[in-house]
């Protein structure tokens, strides 16, 4: 089994949880095994840690990236 | 705010909302398994480059020095206090970049690209400090001479675009004053002049942004500075920096000068980094890749060929010797890879002899072809006088008893001795050199005494100056003396003997 991290924040539902899980499962393969951590500061969506690489998908991270965005002129 | 500023808000807002798409960011992620003395080992980061940019948590960075398959090593440029055990870290799959451009001139970076001046820096172009130098093709032989503005060394250690001169000595000689005074003297001569200081003092860094600044210097001058209490990390990267810099007003077909100041506090900033890092240690301490680190610096340097747009870069490095011995680890690996040496001594600097030239031991390999030919002409035997000077005062520091030709040679370098002295910030332009040397080739100031030789020589050269200023400007400006001019100035130069 390869293990991997969810971060989340504590306002999703168990049902989506499950369903996000059922879905990395069908694209990255069966043998993953998912360990959840809350951490409310990343406000919304996930951030997934497989074996070093890190696929970062909250609401922070891309809010970070739409301020700089703005902010430059130019893709962050 | 007024509705037609508003809109425009509103407008760019919009079109900027419109251009960003929310994508997932993925990037490789280690953590932190020891951290101490500005170096962190870090594990889980497999895929990253040499000399990578690493972000710690807190916008801290790093770079990776150290590549092994279970992780990297990396030392910081921040303090590594902020950084714990078990911090994330990211690849950022960037090396280190500096800026480059117009924009520097007149400003004061830091290695890692920030103003330290206190005002906002808005470069267009960045580039990473480690570069390759140029290749053989691109490169020309040193041709245009750069001028110090110091008599001594323009006159026998001259030295040429693109050249690369050690200049060497004591502490207390004044190595940075001769570096300075050639910043000075580039004003209005189209030359960038890049000072990058390498684990200096706080103080000493802001007492030479105050010079340039009085002298107008500032201007046409970018300074790389590096203190002592930055990481090693911080100091190893500092001539680097200087040296793209210094690229980019190459590649647009400028002149550079850079001054490395000095290159023994960054080799000892490398040796603390790499025993750090646990590489083994060689002679002194210093690992086997130290002479590595500064040959490759220097290799940047160059007269780029005209078919590529010309433009030189000219290093001045410096490196501090302790008790005059030039024969140590770093000294003699910077001196081979050099094309001359400028020596200074204490002992001619106590001797109120400044700047405090060893003729004898000083050698410039390729400037002699790029001098002016007007200094050519009256420079020809210089060096041999002064070493004969030198050698013959000694012997005869015991007796009094000297022959006429000997008593004539002793006269003689004791008047060149006095000429070739010149105080900080005092450049003399070529004409004033080349007048200097033809007078006391024609013995003007043989019965002077001794005190009164430099403000002579002040005299005659005012006096040529009002008389012949058109023949002043036909020598400033194409660098050579006719035999006419030359005959003229013999004339009155006589006459006024």
């Amino acid at each position: 089994m390869r293990k991997s991290t969810i971060i989340v924040a504590d306002n999703i539902t168990t049902p989506t949880y499950e369903y996000l899980c059922d879905e990395l499962k069908k694209k990255l393969g069966e043998d993953i095994e998912f360990e959840y951590k809350i951490d409310n500061s990343i406000i919304g969506g996930f951030i997934l840690n497989l074996d070093g690489i890190v696929y970062d998908n909250s609401i922070k991270t891309q809010l970070d990236r739409l301020k700089k965005h703005i902010k430059n002129g130019d893709e962050a | 705010m007024s509705n037609e500023v508003f809109a425009t808000k509103n407008e760019y807002l919009k079109s900027r909302l419109k251009s960003f798409s929310a994508s997932p960011v993925v990037y490789e992620c280690g953590k932190v398994s020891s951290v101490g003395d500005g170096v962190a080992t870090v594990s889980g980061l497999k895929n990253r480059l040499y000399g990578e940019l690493l972000e710690f948590d807190g916008e801290i960075y790093g770079m990776a020095l150290d590549l092994n398959e279970d992780g990297v090593g990396a030392v910081l440029f921040d303090s590594a206090d902020s950084v714990s055990v078990g911090d994330t870290v990211k690849g950022t799959n960037r090396v280190a970049e500096i800026p480059v451009g117009p924009e520097l001139l007149g400003r004061i970076i830091d290695p890692i690209g920030r103003a330290i001046d206190g005002k906002a820096l808005d470069a267009k172009k960045y580039l990473p400090a480690e570069r390759p130098a140029p290749t053989i093709i691109d490169r020309e032989p040193v041709s245009k001479p750069l001028e110090t503005g110091i008599l001594a060394i323009d006159s026998m250690v001259p030295i040429g675009r693109g050249q690369r001169e050690l200049i060497i000595g004591d502490r207390q000689t004044g190595k940075t004053s001769i570096a300075l005074d050639t910043i000075f003297n580039q004003k209005g001569k189209d030359v960038i002049c890049v000072y990058c200081a390498i684990g200096q003092k706080a103080s000493n860094i802001s007492q030479v942004v105050d010079y340039l600044n009085k002298n107008e210097a500032m201007e046409y001058t970018v300074v790389v500075a590096s203190t002592a209490s930055d990481s090693p990390a911080t100091q190893y990267l500092a001539p680097y920096c200087a040296c793209t810099v210094a690229e980019g007003f190459m590649a647009e077909g400028k002149d550079v000068l850079v001054i490395y100041d000095d290159l023994s506090k960054h080799a000892v900033a490398y040796r603390a980094m790499s025993l750090l890092l646990h590489r083994p240690p060689g002679r002194e301490a210093y690992p086997g890749d130290v002479f590595y680190l500064h040959s490759r610096l220097l290799e940047r340097s160059a007269c780029l060929s005209k078919k590529i747009g010309g433009g030189s870069i000219t290093a001045l490095p410096i490196v501090e010797t302790t008790g005059g011995n030039i024969s140590a680890y770093i000294p003699t690996n910077v001196i081979s890879i050099t094309d001359g040496q400028i020596y200074l001594e204490s002992e001619l600097f106590h001797s109120g002899m400044r700047p405090a030239i060893n003729t004898g031991l000083s050698v410039s390999r390729v400037g002699r072809s790029a001098q002016h030919k007007a200094m050519r002409k009256v420079s020809g035997t210089l060096r041999i006088e002064l070493s004969q000077y030198r050698e013959m005062a000694i012997f005869t520091r015991f007796g009094s008893d000297v022959d006429e030709s000997t008593a004539k040679l002793l006269r003689k370098g004791e008047c060149l001795t006095e000429l070739l002295k010149q105080g900080k910030g005092e450049p003399l332009n070529l004409f004033k050199q080349v007048a200097i040397l033809l007078a006391y080739k024609l013995d003007v100031f043989e019965n002077i005494p001794k005190k009164e030789i430099k403000n002579k020589a002040d005299e005659l050269i005012e006096m040529l100056q009002s008389q012949y200023p058109d023949y002043v400007k036909e020598i400033n400006q194409t660098g050579d003396i006719t035999e006419a001019v030359e005959k003229i100035f013999t004339k009155t130069m006589l006459e006024f003997k």
